[in-house]
């Protein structure tokens, strides 16, 4: 069965790009634009991986973290942050939260990215 | 030399070159107060001749105080002014870069899918191409004004490890190799045994690098040769980059590490550059504990060299085992 890849991301327009990308890698891709349904999704479909940007409506990125780690259902999913924020406040905070790895959209390609979601599952 | 001084001591010019008001440029105030002083000093002399009264000398003095108070308090607030100006620039800089950031992050994202389809054809493929290229060229842009602005704030946070100059130089210039390729220049590494790891962040060396090349690709004359080499020295690794192309002007060789700077027969041979590649590389050259450099003669030969700190341990580069 194809693993579960949650992303969280408030750009319907890179939503749909990444899906496209993890789609055609074989992934199965449930998206949430907002942090509050980011957090429902990650709670109801425990997905084995969760692609979360900062700075989204309702929730912000540091709280469906939190969420997400007080939850322990969800406490041990990967987390990989795709944000363009990159001051070392923003990165050191989300590592400390439990992300897992941390990436700056303008600095990878798409492959570079799917390379980083198939080493942290294992693939 | 000499003209340097006058434009120092030439207060208006200065002023106008900050676009602030004459009374509240520190230039102006400060040659104000001067002047008040040599008044105050030399009207306490003259009035000490005709008042031995020290209640009237010191009421002079008083007096005196109360205007060198009074100009210094506006001269605070000129200053203060200018940092908050600063520091609004510096906040409006990092906002706007962050919010362009987003758009040209998307718009990379959904090019790399629409150029993974096979069936396009080649007319569409090429445009979109060079849509992407634009992009790419404005997404460094927004990087740079952004590095800029933390090297300026001292904000500028380096992760120093230790790991193989040899192994990155190879991939810049596997990078660039379209690039070389299309603007018909060849680029040759000269590899050399026993070459340590070097000490510093791996991030931004590779940027300072792929801008020394890039722009010894984009200022040499064509179909001609550039040479990359490491070499080992005491407690550096050395890289050097060696082009036949533009030289390096004696009036341009003090500017050249400037933030947007960029010397006139570069200006006139390329017209796409921001003046900002050089001042960063050496900031962040420098803030890993590193030097660099430049030779240029008048034949046109060009090296531009960038030092590192050798990794504390005795390790060699995987490309020497």
């Amino acid at each position: 069965m194809a693993k579960k890849i949650l992303f969280i991301e408030d750009d319907a327009a890179l939503q749909r790009a990444v899906g496209d990308l993890l789609k055609s890698a074989g992934y199965a891709v449930m998206q949430a634009l907002t942090g509050d349904d980011g957090v429902r999704l990650s709670a109801t479909e425990t997905p084995d991986l969760i692609l979360l940007d900062l700075v989204l409506p309702q929730k912000d990125g540091f709280e469906v973290l939190t969420k997400m780690r007080n939850n322990p259902e969800t406490k041990n999913t990967p987390v990989i942050v795709l944000t363009n924020l990159e001051g070392s406040e923003e990165v050191e905070r989300a590592l400390s939260l439990g992300a897992h790895t941390y990436l700056v959209k303008l600095h990878y390609s798409l492959d570079e990215v799917l390379e980083k979601i198939k080493k942290t599952l294992g693939d | 030399m000499l003209n340097s001084m006058i434009s120092e001591l030439n207060v208006k010019a200065q002023c106008d070159n900050l676009k602030i008001p004459l009374w509240e440029c520190p230039h102006f105030l400060f040659v104000v107060m001067g002047f008040i002083i040599i008044v105050a000093i030399l009207g306490t002399n003259l009035t000490a001749r005709y008042y031995t009264d020290p209640e009237i000398a010191a009421l002079i003095v008083i007096a005196v105080t109360g205007i060198l108070l009074a100009i210094s308090h506006i001269i605070v607030g000129a200053f203060e002014r200018v940092a908050q100006a600063s520091k609004a620039r510096s906040e409006f800089v990092s906002i706007i870069s962050h919010q362009l950031r987003n758009p040209l992050s998307s718009i990379r994202w959904q090019l790399e899918i629409l150029l993974r389809d096979k069936t396009i054809d080649q007319k569409t493929r090429s445009y979109l191409e060079g849509v992407n290229e634009y992009n790419n060229r404005m997404a460094k842009l927004v990087n740079d004004l952004l590095t800029v602005n933390r090297i300026e704030n001292n904000r500028l946070t380096l992760t120093p490890t230790s790991f193989s100059i040899i192994d990155l130089v190879k991939k810049v210039i596997a990078d660039n190799a379209l690039f070389a390729n299309a603007s018909h220049i060849a680029v040759e590494f000269e590899e050399k045994k026993n070459i340590p790891l070097v000490y510093a962040d791996e991030n931004y060396t590779r940027w300072a690098v792929e801008n020394l090349l890039s722009n010894a690709i984009r200022y040499s004359n064509p179909r001609t040769t550039i040479i990359v080499a490491i070499s080992k020295q005491a407690q550096q690794a050395r890289i050097e980059i060696t082009n036949h192309g533009l030289s390096v002007t004696p009036a341009d060789t003090a500017h050249i590490f400037k933030k947007f700077f960029r010397g006139e027969s570069a200006q006139r041979a390329r017209t796409d550059g921001s003046g900002l590649g050089l001042f960063i590389a050496k900031s962040v050259v420098e803030a890993s504990g590193g030097s660099i450099g430049f030779i240029s003669d008048h034949s046109g030969k060009t090296t531009f060299w960038l030092a590192l700190p050798r990794a504390k341990k005795m390790e060699l580069s995987p490309a020497n085992t």
